[in-house]
């Protein structure tokens, strides 16, 4: 019967650190990419900011079978979103 | 401040999801000994259980960062109830089952004892779910996965953990396939 090969580690602490080791490379290697990568120009408009637009624009609504025009644009206590986060 | 909040989120989320790889990984490895070139049994079951528990404080790091993060706009009842968000419903979600899935299966798991066998499994193997649940949260939430290194890193991972999952299927059907034929030739 062949004799099967030893573990490459056999250390059941060693295990443990290897496998804590890996997860916390990943938080500190996130953590330094994230850091570095904070906002995204391209990134579409912050959620609340888009909504804002959406709901304060009727452009036209109709009323007895005429056609009416309304402000499209109305005023908003909205803040300019000039950087968003990198979505 | 907003800033560091987002940090914290990304970084803890990303290694939550690292932590259940490995969990993952090392329970299906324990009973197909996919992982025997690397250790014996009781180190990847030593591996299972410190994953298991790094989870926690990751999550919930990430679950806290969010819930301040006034960009997420992450509230305490989305935590609850899944796609609730009207901003990336599907992928924010996902997250939350995954994170009541966990949950669920820690829980039982230090219930275990009061808990019969059957149950325990059945419950313990939602563990699947909630792992594909979060993988997909990452890589539909999480916007670092565009990058083309992270992304190969993740795909990479996901390959290798579905050769597991087919070795531990395989194992399994193996075991039970002698046991089935000397059940059929006893007369």
């Amino acid at each position: 019967m062949p004799r099967s090969r030893s573990p490459l580690m056999a250390s059941v602490n060693a295990l443990r650190a290897l496998a804590a080791g890996i997860t916390m490379l990943g938080l500190a290697g996130m953590t330094a990419y994230a850091s570095g990568h904070l906002h995204n120009s391209a990134a579409p408009l912050q959620p609340a900011a888009s909504v804002a637009v959406a709901t304060a624009a009727p452009a036209t609504t109709t009323s007895t079978g005429r056609l009416q025009l309304s402000r499209g644009v109305t005023t908003t206590a909205a803040q300019p979103v000039t950087t968003t986060h990198r979505s | 401040m907003t800033d560091l909040i987002w940090v914290v989120a990304r970084s803890t989320g990303t290694a939550a999801l690292v932590a259940l790889v490995l969990s993952v990984l090392s329970g299906m490895a324990l009973r197909s000994g996919a992982l025997a070139w690397l250790s014996h049994n009781r180190g990847v079951r030593a591996v299972h259980d410190l994953t298991s528990l790094l989870w926690v404080p990751l999550a919930i790091a990430h679950v806290i960062a969010l819930l301040f993060d006034p960009y997420a706009k992450v509230g305490l009842a989305d935590l609850v109830v899944p796609f609730l968000m009207p901003y990336g419903s599907l992928a924010i979600g996902l997250g939350t089952i995954s994170l009541q899935l966990v949950v669920v299966v820690l829980v039982s798991t230090w219930l275990r004892s009061m808990l019969p066998h059957q149950g325990w499994l059945a419950i313990h193997r939602l563990s699947y779910v909630a792992f594909v649940a979060a993988f997909a949260h990452g890589l539909l939430a999480g916007t670092d996965f565009a990058q083309p290194v992270l992304q190969a890193l993740a795909w990479i991972t996901a390959a290798v953990l579905a050769i597991v999952a087919f070795r531990r299927l395989t194992a399994t059907k193996r075991r039970q396939s002698p046991a089935r034929s000397r059940t059929v030739a006893i007369p």
